[in-house]
């Protein structure tokens, strides 16, 4: 079953990319060079920039981890970009902690599609930028203060993971009551 | 026995006396005896005292109360004087206003021995001989010779009938009188040389008897003398200025002043009267006691040369007996200013030094604290401690801060800390802000807009500005960011304090906010440039994004309009400079002829042209339409790969067995069924460049391949190979480089040679671009 959804939203989304055609996005690269101590989490971040476009966008960000760099998205791609923004995308970086030091540069791409309707006849265009970098220095203890990139917001629980908890511990309850209840006559006696 | 003796006694004095009248009554009878007599002299006025009067002093008959009286100062010849033992004088001249009038002689006039009536001729001089009489040699009892008279320059009732009359056999034994200021001679009557040397006048006075026709004048004259006094005012001592000194001056037992109008007060000295401290009085004439009657206006004359300069400023302050000093703003006749050598010193504050002279003057006498101790108007240089700089909006604090430990100039390597704000493509910076953070020791930033300081009359305080220099990289390096070599200088005409204007604030912040396009609403009469753009010299390509860098110098001027120097400047504490980067953006849009965003018009390209396709032969586009422009926005020279899906029949229902494979059909050069990209469409066979001559199309084409086969196909100029950045991409049309003269725009063509066999319909493909900035970027300016 899960699977079968996987699947069916990997479709899905390939349907959007062929549908979809002219995304012309800027991509900036917000955050210099880092320092990172292995082991510890550092943020990291790009601006996505859709000023003068109608649509919203899908755009996709793929790491290409051919260093020991571990990244993880704030918002997982492919993410949602509003139309007319400069819109950031942060995430989490860090390195294991074997990663001996030295200075690494990571790369990456984004490639965006718009969620506009697509009109007129001809070949569509896509855009992709490539090879982006992401510059980093693994060090033993830091020398200097990094860029400073907002920390990921604290999400609320989702309403569905709170309504379970609810219903757990509701019925954790009516256990208790009920083990109580039969507990009671005993003493009695 | 007795009684007869008594009895003869009797007979015998009784008979004596009748024989003793008896011979009287027979004289009488033979003698007539006769006298005469003679009008004489009248005598001479004699006892002459002069009005003395005092405010609020010891009553003479009660002297536990004070009370304003009138008492006297005798000729001394006479009596013995009240207040010293001088003679005759007062303080009081020809037209004081005594309680009376003007000040009055009194004197006891003549007795004439008939009781005739008899004046007083009175002559006043300013000769004192006048009264001693010994210049008048000629003078007789009955003559009064002309040369007298004239001598009377000042009174003259020296001429017979023309005296002053008094009530013979009057009680009063003073009850001859003259009350000056009645006539314009009078005004002699003052005091003497530079106000405080005495001056004497001579009196003289006869009796003249009113009788017809002896004319009598006494024998004798009465002569004295009367002395006018004053006294110089109490010198001035201990002149301080009332500011007080802020933060860690260099000396603290001089006198400072920030204000170029200080307030200044200073004591008063019995020096004069031998006693050394504070009086309640300016000037010891001042009406209640002796001789000192009336109260002398006292002016205080405050003179203030600039040490370099002499005699600049005049500064006149009018203080009159009832003013209380400290709280009686005076009035200047120029400020204090600041001269053009003024330096900073190492402490951060500006100085000039002034001398001074206070002259306490009563409009006769002065006295003067002249020249004995100087002054510094100060004033501290604000520090600028920090410069936030912000894209995002209207608030700075939400944008970047140019940390100036990791900002300075002066520390050596790449920008790698938070100096560096976002670029956005296809634009400059649309709301690039600063806030300056200056912090001032003086505490009273001001703009004018926000008024001056609580100071009445307001000083004429030069007003604080803020000044913000950007420059580009220049070979000269730091420290060159000055206001005549900035690439873009803006002036901050907003002021926030942290604290109330009126009691002034350590830390001022200057707001500036930056439009895109030349805007003359926010940054009045300074050299407008708009933001700065993005897109020119790479400072250090190692540091990957190779970036723009600017330099930053913000200064401000306080009241002595002098400025800090920039980094390495003399003395220290500079301001320091600042270097920011924008950050990497990578940005190409492909556009129509006209710059028209593609997608935004028909989110298509047309391949092979808006002709009809012919199959198996080039359809290269020969209409203007058939050109799209690819420019580059971002601000990093971009390698392009391009790459193209199949064409695939999308009409419904026409669409054959017949498929267009790139890669099957792909044959290098023109004899393929190829799908190219082209930057002309000047022949109909692709691979062959137009002439030399030709100002476009130098590129050879490429054939594109389904992915994840791409072709590299973009601009070389010289040997850098990439698209270069769009310098002008803010105007409309934006005004980007061609490939014949630089590399920012690139122009395509897509010619196609369809197989043979293809259903008619239309076919798609979807094209893709990618933009990878190049490892090197080049230095050059776009």
């Amino acid at each position: 079953m899960k699977n079968i959804l996987k699947i069916a939203f990997g479709i899905f989304l390939i349907l959007l990319l062929i549908k979809s055609s002219f995304a012309l996005v800027g991509v900036a690269i917000t955050t210099p060079e880092l320092q990172l101590v292995p082991g510890e989490q550092a943020r990291w971040g790009i601006e996505i920039q859709t000023v003068g476009l109608q649509d919203p966008l899908l755009c996709t960000i793929d790491i290409h981890k051919t260093t020991p760099l571990e990244v993880t998205l704030d918002t997982p791609s492919p993410i949602r970009v509003p139309a007319n923004e400069r819109f950031p995308v942060y995430a989490a970086i860090s390195v294991p902690k074997n990663t001996p030091n030295g200075k690494y540069t990571e790369t990456f791409d984004v490639s965006c599609a718009s969620l506009g309707e697509t009109s007129g006849s001809g070949s569509s265009v896509k855009e992709k930028h490539s090879n982006l970098p992401i510059k980093y220095e693994v060090v033993s203890s830091f020398t200097r203060p990094n860029y400073t990139v907002p920390e990921k917001p604290k999400t609320p629980p989702a309403p569905e993971v709170v309504l379970a908890v609810i219903v757990v511990f509701a019925i954790l309850l009516i256990i208790m009551f009920t083990y109580l209840r039969k507990q009671k006559p005993k003493k009695k006696r | 026995m007795n009684k007869k003796i008594f009895l003869i006694s009797q007979i015998i004095f009784i008979s004596i006396l009748i024989i003793f009248l008896s011979i009287n009554v027979k004289s009488q009878t033979a003698v007539t005896g006769t006298f005469t007599t003679q009008n004489t002299r009248p005598g001479t006025p004699i006892d002459m005292m002069i009005q003395q009067h005092s405010l609020n002093s010891s009553d003479p008959v009660n002297p536990n109360s004070k009370i304003d009286f009138d008492h006297a100062d005798y000729d001394n010849l006479f009596q013995t004087n009240p207040d010293d033992t001088l003679g005759m004088d007062t303080h009081m001249v020809y037209n004081s206003s005594a309680p009376t009038g003007g000040t009055l002689l009194w004197w006891n006039a003549s007795v004439d021995p008939e009781s005739n009536a008899v004046e007083t001729l009175l002559c006043i001089g300013t000769d004192e001989s006048v009264g001693t009489g010994i210049a008048d040699p000629a003078f007789t009892p009955d003559s009064l010779p002309a040369t007298i008279a004239a001598r009377c320059d000042i009174v003259n009732k020296f001429v017979r009938g023309n005296g002053i009359a008094v009530t013979a056999g009057s009680s009063n034994p003073r009850a001859s009188k003259y009350q000056f200021a009645s006539l314009a001679s009078e005004n002699k009557f003052y005091y003497g040389l530079g106000g405080t040397t005495p001056n004497t006048f001579g009196i003289k006075m006869y009796g003249h008897e009113l009788s017809t026709p002896d004319d009598f004048i006494s024998l004798t004259g009465y002569f004295a003398s009367v002395t006018l006094l004053n006294s110089k005012p109490y010198r001035p001592y201990n002149f301080t200025t009332q500011d007080l000194v802020l933060g860690n001056m260099n000396n603290q037992n001089l006198n400072f002043t920030h204000s170029p109008v200080p307030i200044i007060a200073w004591n008063l000295t019995g020096i004069d009267t031998g006693t050394i401290g504070e009086h309640s009085d300016f000037d010891p004439d001042n009406g209640t006691w002796a001789d000192h009657f009336p109260r002398d206006v006292v002016t205080f004359r405050i003179k203030i040369n600039r040490t370099e300069s002499p005699d600049l400023s005049y500064l006149i302050a009018r203080k009159d007996d009832t003013m209380v000093y400290n709280d009686t703003p005076w009035t200047p006749i120029a400020a204090l200013d600041w001269p053009s050598s003024t330096k900073l010193g190492a402490d951060g504050y500006a100085m000039t030094n002034y001398s001074f002279e206070i002259e306490a003057r009563d409009y006769v006498a002065s006295n003067v604290l002249n020249n004995t101790g100087w002054f510094s108007l100060y004033d501290f240089i604000p520090i600028v401690k920090q410069v936030d700089m912000s894209d995002t909006d209207s608030d700075p604090g939400a944008g970047i801060t140019i940390v100036p430990h990791l900002c300075d100039t002066r520390i050596a390597g790449p920008i790698v800390g938070p100096c560096r704000i976002t670029a956005v493509r296809k634009d400059n910076v649309q709301k690039l802000n600063f806030t300056i953070v200056t912090f001032d020791k003086d505490n009273d930033c001001q703009v004018p807009s926000q008024g001056l300081l609580s100071h009445s009359p307001s000083p004429p305080l030069k007003n604080f500005s803020a000044t913000l220099n950007l420059c580009n990289y220049t070979t000269s390096g730091p420290a060159s960011c000055s206001s005549a070599s900035a690439s873009f200088m803006y002036k901050a005409s907003k002021l926030n304090t942290n604290g109330s204007l009126t009691t002034g604030a350590s830390e001022c912040n200057f707001t500036l906010f930056i439009s895109p396009i030349l805007d003359t609403a926010d940054q009045p009469n300074i050299n407008l440039k708009g933001t700065p753009p993005f897109y020119v010299r790479v400072a250090d390509p190692t540091n990957f994004p190779p970036t723009t860098e600017f330099f930053l110098w913000a200064n401000v001027t306080s009241h002595s309009g002098l400025l800090r120097p920039g980094t390495g400047g003399t003395p220290p504490p500079a301001n320091p400079e600042f270097k920011w980067q924008y950050s990497g953006v990578t940005a190409a849009d492909l556009e129509t002829r006209s710059y028209l965003l593609v997608g935004l018009v028909t989110n298509k390209i047309k391949l092979g042209g808006s002709g009809s396709i012919v199959l198996n032969s080039w359809n290269i586009g020969t209409t203007l339409d058939d050109e799209y422009n690819l420019s580059n926005y971002g601000n990093l020279v971009l390698d392009v790969r391009w790459s193209s899906t199949n064409p695939t029949c999308t009409t419904p229902g026409t669409c054959g067995v017949q498929q267009w494979d790139l890669a099957s059909s792909f044959i290098a050069g023109d004899t393929g069924n190829n799908l190219d990209i082209d930057d002309d469409n000047l022949v109909s066979t692709p691979s062959v460049e137009p002439p030399v001559s030709s100002t476009t199309g130098r590129l050879t084409p490429v054939e594109l391949l389904n992915l994840p086969t791409t072709a590299l196909f973009r601009p070389i100029t010289g040997s850098v190979a990439g698209l270069w950045r769009c310098v002008g991409a803010r105007a409309s049309p934006p005004t980007c480089i061609n490939p014949s003269t630089g590399a920012a725009v690139l122009s395509t063509f897509w010619p196609i040679r369809p197989i043979n066999g293809l259903s008619p319909g239309t076919y798609e493909s979807q094209i893709q671009y990618d933009l990878t900035p190049i490892a090197s970027q080049p230095t050059a300016l776009t």
